[in-house]
């Protein structure tokens, strides 16, 4: 595999996203980021 | 001039990945430009068994010990935002399960010309039609009614003939740094993670293209 860049990161860096098996969920007004407070046993 | 590529992170069970999808097809209908767009595989759970006897909220609460009436309102409020770009979710009837052997099909499809009608398939099979996208028979069935030939897809997933490709996508993910996803890539160069909106990634295409084109 050719050597990887490094991405140049664009776009709302606060959105909706799934990182492990839990999704960040958004609470409005706040985001209720819950896989980062799951898993910080984990971590 | 060439086509924009865009390369997706995304998994079959992620909820935000197919509204994500339905918010970047928006900005790329909209877009005057080309656009070519490779679909790569991402396990979030790659230790769920296939035959988990439970829908989501079930995974959830068992898995990460969630009060349900906290899980209800967290897929609650999912489905709203799912229902707002026209997807209707049913997490009622949502089968969770080991997603490695939709990867496979997808990349099966891939190689034959028809990996985004696949993609489009298990996302709608599994978060709107509570169709198992664990099993091959299931997923047999599903490729088969897009009209490929059952038992090449039966032989295909149970020799993992498309394993390394998915392993691949996962380490390529892995190299690039994504932990999450959707995630983005936009000519290997700009990446542009989550469920972001039409507009966001209307303007990420216009900044590609200024990018590529240099004003005379």
């Amino acid at each position: 595999m050719s050597e990887t860049p490094r991405l140049q990161i664009l776009g709302d860096a606060e959105v909706e996203a799934c990182e492990g098996d839990v999704c960040i969920i958004p609470a409005h007004p706040e985001h209720a980021i819950m896989n980062r407070r799951l898993d910080e046993d984990a971590v | 001039v060439e086509p924009i590529k865009v390369d997706i992170w995304s998994d079959v069970q992620c909820p935000w990945c197919y509204i994500g999808k339905r918010k970047f097809e928006a900005a790329a209908a909209a877009f005057d430009g080309e656009i070519e767009v490779e679909y790569h595989s991402f396990e979030l759970s790659p230790d769920t068994p296939v035959d988990f006897d439970g829908t989501p909220a079930d995974y959830l609460s068992q898995r990460k010990g969630l009060p349900m009436p906290q899980v209800e309102q967290m897929l609650e409020r999912v489905t709203g935002i799912a229902a707002s770009v026209g997807l209707a979710y049913d997490y009622d009837h949502m089968h969770q399960t080991n997603t490695v052997k939709a990867h496979e099909l997808l990349h099966y499809a891939k190689a034959h010309g028809r990996q985004l009608e696949m993609k489009e398939a298990l996302l709608k099979a599994y978060f709107i039609d509570g169709g198992h996208v664990g099993r091959i028979d299931d997923l047999a069935d599903l490729a088969a009614g897009l009209g490929f030939e059952r038992q090449d897809v039966v032989r295909a997933l149970t020799e993992q003939q498309y394993l390394p490709a998915v392993k691949a996508d996962v380490a390529q993910a892995a190299a690039y740094g994504i932990n999450g996803v959707p995630f983005f890539v936009f000519d290997g160069q700009y990446g542009v993670s989550g469920a972001q909106e039409s507009a966001t990634f209307a303007n990420v295409l216009e900044q590609v293209r200024n990018a590529k084109e240099p004003a005379a």
